[in-house]
């Protein structure tokens, strides 16, 4: 497509938006089958843009801040929460090994750069992540955090109360517009993204017992996050 | 155009480009201005158009007018454009964009972002017009400015 190659062979930076955006498409898909660095672009602004909430204004500045951007920044900004640490479960990337029905992606942002986490990967405290998803099928989607004191808390969505996101089929991933913030208790920490065809609750994934990791509720599937934070 | 849902959307979007021209501790201030722009010119984007070349070319022109300090362009030239276009423009193109460093600081607002367009991010003149608003020949005219320009600013500062 013309118009998004730079001089330099290479997608513009502004294709690189749009292309992470959704407005390109299949446009710069030719290019980024063959382009390891553009991939690599495209990966890293994804993960920026999932990782990372631009606070709203403090102080004298905010008093100029008009009230219909106040109301999307607080939005926004009252999705980053301070989480605990620690916590076990079962490794992997179950949902893939099921046939890709749902996928989830984890990014940490450090307040500079960001990356894309698996599975047995270390993150810091003051860490945000952040999470993209995409779907076969229409779903819900509810992920949560387990810590070391054995608390189960949502990372996404959190302002349902507990009640799942409703997720559209999707070709691409998206960003979610929450993000969690890691607090600075070292340890073992993981996160479930389960995914089922019906309406569900955080009660639903709570274990009988009382303890342990999340359950899956029948029909459903998950994703799982082992990560550990260093201090 | 709902601003809430623009907001939630693309901000992260909008702080990766401001970072293209300031360090990391400015960002998110810069981020909350071009928010206040975009109020401000709400009016100005059309629903058919695409919104993050919109949002690229309120960012990238709010982030030239805090850049109005000569040391601050002169900085961002060093840092971006020395090295992003030398390996790949023409002969003519790599005597002029030396000498542009030069006078960096003294081109108008239109002048800069084409200048910015061209040798800092590297687009095309063809993806130049898309995101001015402009023709191609606008924008070839204007990078023929510039470079008449650099030549003559050169030619000036050799002894006869």
């Amino acid at each position: 497509m013309p118009g998004v190659i730079a001089r330099t062979g290479h997608l513009t930076d502004l294709a690189i938006d749009r292309y992470v955006q959704g407005e390109l498409g299949d446009a710069a898909d030719e290019h980024l089958g063959g382009c390891e660095g553009c991939r690599r672009r495209v990966d890293e602004a994804r993960g920026f843009d999932a990782a990372v909430v631009v606070l709203p204004p403090r102080g004298v500045r905010a008093r100029w801040w008009p009230a219909a951007v106040a109301g999307a920044v607080a939005a926004a900004a009252a999705v980053v929460l301070a989480v605990g640490t620690g916590g076990s479960g079962p490794a992997g990337d179950e949902l893939r090994a099921k046939g890709g029905a749902f996928h989830v992606e984890v990014h940490a942002h450090d307040g500079a750069r960001s990356r894309r986490l698996a599975s047995g990967d270390a993150v810091r405290p003051g860490e945000r992540l952040g999470f993209r998803v995409q779907a076969r099928d229409a779903g819900y989607l509810l992920i949560v955090g387990h810590d070391a004191r054995d608390h189960l808390y949502v990372c996404y969505p959190q302002d349902t109360r507990g009640a799942a996101a409703r997720l559209e089929p999707a070709v691409r991933p998206r960003a979610v517009d929450q993000a969690v913030r890691l607090d600075d208790v070292p340890g073992r920490e993981s996160i479930h993204a389960v995914f089922c065809p019906r309406p569900f609750t955080l009660a639903d994934v709570a274990p009988a017992s009382g303890s342990g990791p999340p359950s899956l509720p029948a029909g459903c599937t998950r994703q799982i996050y082992e990560l550990e934070k260093q201090p | 155009m709902d601003l809430t849902e623009l907001y939630r959307r693309y901000a992260a979007m909008v702080l990766r480009r401001v970072l293209r021209f300031f360090p990391r501790d400015e960002g998110e201030e810069i981020v909350h201005e071009v928010f206040l722009r975009v109020v401000e010119r709400a009016e100005s984007f059309r629903a058919d158009a695409s919104p993050t070349t919109w949002l690229y070319r309120v960012t990238t022109n709010h982030c030239l007018n805090r850049l109005r300090d000569d040391a601050r362009r002169r900085e961002l030239w060093l840092e971006h454009g020395a090295w992003s276009a030398a390996p790949v423009v023409q002969e003519p193109d790599q005597e002029a964009q030396l000498q542009l460093r030069d006078f960096w600081g003294e081109l108008d607002d239109d002048l800069l972002a084409v200048c910015v367009y061209y040798y800092v991010d590297g687009m095309s003149q063809d993806e130049i017009a898309r995101v001015v608003g402009c023709s191609r020949a606008t924008v070839g005219n204007r990078l023929a400015a510039l470079r008449e320009r650099a030549r003559a600013k050169g030619a000036a500062s050799c002894p006869e």
